[in-house]
């Protein structure tokens, strides 16, 4: 009875060191190695506030707008006086010739306006149209983000929709 | 009585043969170190290290080599698109020069795979799964012996495989060419209205992704090229086919 047990013991410390002696070979049995790296960028978007600073001489506006947000933007700015007297507004440009109008109606400056940063100023001349009439000429000036083409270069895209909606941007298709 | 001193003697007979005969053997091996001998010599043997590095814009950013000499692995590990911005601000659109090669700095020829990895996390360092991937365009190049196993592939990991041996201090063509963060991620805002002392209207626009970090891993992997396919298997845990001139294809 002992010397069965005895050799049960032998053929099992056997078979212990065959499978160990098999595992050993295939782990030693390739040259492999790997490395890895990481790493990014954060991108600066903060926010963007511009409020129009208005002058009126005579019957001349005199507009210029004043980024108080925390990052470039581009602008632009429109001007309404009602269907009587938009007839009537002149188009100034500034003398560096930034600001120019447009065939929808706005006014495109078209140099970044940096944080706290103000446009040059160009002029809207009013027209009477020989009325006597009060009335009000409405300033409304509007900004978006500085987008950069493939080469970097700035650029302003105002067919842009932002979405102030509660869901997250998934792209096409959808992230993962 | 006599026979009985014979048998008796035996063993000592043979025990004395025996001792004759190993005692010759002795001889015999020591005439033979006595009379061969040879001049003294020496030669350097190099035996075979693996070795990999990853390269961006031709710096090596990662890598692991191991030296025989001091029983050392090697290594390198320095952060991507850290020389890429120049000290400006990352500008969305822009399209940032971003070439990965890969390059064998071991003494062997070895087959190799990179894994990419694109996330982006919140100012908080958090990562942020809801955002997609895809806005982290990193133009991968095929068609110049990189492939995509797409079996393996998702939107946030790429895994691609270089078809050909990459000989000891050789490299790959570029994986990739260009970075370019979509400009979508500045489309997402949250706009907040407030009124000034006089009345106006002012809307401040916040951008949601203002803050976030895009991020890019790479593991570069090798392995040796003799008894590849087994290698691969085991190393990797993928099943190729090597043909005869050592193209390595994905099954």
């Amino acid at each position: 009875m002992k010397k069965s047990f005895n050799k049960k013991l032998c053929l099992a410390a056997a078979a212990l060191t065959l499978t160990a002696g098999v595992s050993v070979g295939s782990a030693m049995a390739y040259f492999t190695t790997y490395a890895t790296t990481s790493g990014g960028a954060a991108i600066s978007l903060g926010s963007t506030t511009v409020i129009p600073q208005e002058e009126v001489v005579g019957m001349e506006k005199r507009i210029s707008v004043k980024n108080t947000g925390d990052y470039e933007c581009f602008v632009r700015v429109k001007v309404f006086a009602g269907d009587k007297y938009s007839p009537g507004l002149v188009f100034t440009p500034d003398e560096a010739g930034t600001w120019s109008q447009g065939d929808d109606g706005y006014y495109y400056c078209s140099e970044i306006i940096p944080p706290g940063g103000v446009s040059e100023t160009f002029r809207v001349k009013i027209d009477t149209m020989d009325s006597e009439d009060d009335f009000n000429v409405i300033v409304i000036q509007e900004c978006t983000a500085v987008l950069y083409d493939e080469k970097g270069n700035p650029y302003a895209d105002w067919t842009r929709i932002a979405d102030s909606s509660e869901e997250s941007y998934q792209g096409e298709g959808g992230g993962e | 009585m006599k026979k009985n001193n014979f048998f008796s003697r035996k063993p000592f007979i043979l025990l004395a043969a025996s001792a004759v005969l190993l005692a010759g053997s002795t001889i015999g091996s020591t005439r033979a170190a006595l009379t061969y001998y040879s001049e003294n010599y020496s030669a350097e043997v190099e035996v075979p290290s693996i070795g990999v590095s990853l390269l961006e814009n031709g710096s090596v950013v990662a890598k692991r080599d191991y030296n025989h000499k001091n029983d050392q692995w090697n290594t390198v590990q320095e952060p991507l698109f850290e020389n890429s911005l120049n000290g400006e601000k990352l500008k969305p659109g822009k399209k940032y020069k971003e070439v990965l090669t890969v390059s064998n700095t071991g003494t062997i020829d070895n087959y190799v795979r990179v894994i990419l990895y694109k996330s982006w996390m919140d100012p908080a360092g958090n990562k942020d799964t809801t955002l997609s991937p895809k806005l982290i365009d990193l133009n991968i190049l095929e068609g110049n012996g990189w492939v995509i196993d797409e079996k393996a592939s998702t939107t946030e990991r790429t895994v691609l495989y270089y078809t050909g041996i990459v000989p000891a201090g050789g490299s790959t063509p570029a994986i990739t060419d260009t970075l370019r963060i979509d400009t979508s991620v500045a489309d997402k805002v949250t706009e907040k209205i407030t009124a000034d002392e006089a009345g106006n209207k002012i809307i401040t626009t916040v951008y949601e992704y203002d803050g976030y970090k895009f991020n890019l891993e790479a593991e570069v992997d090798a392995v040796q090229t003799h008894n590849a396919q087994d290698a691969i298997k085991s190393a990797w845990g993928v099943d190729v086919n090597v043909s005869d001139n050592g193209t390595l294809s994905l099954r």
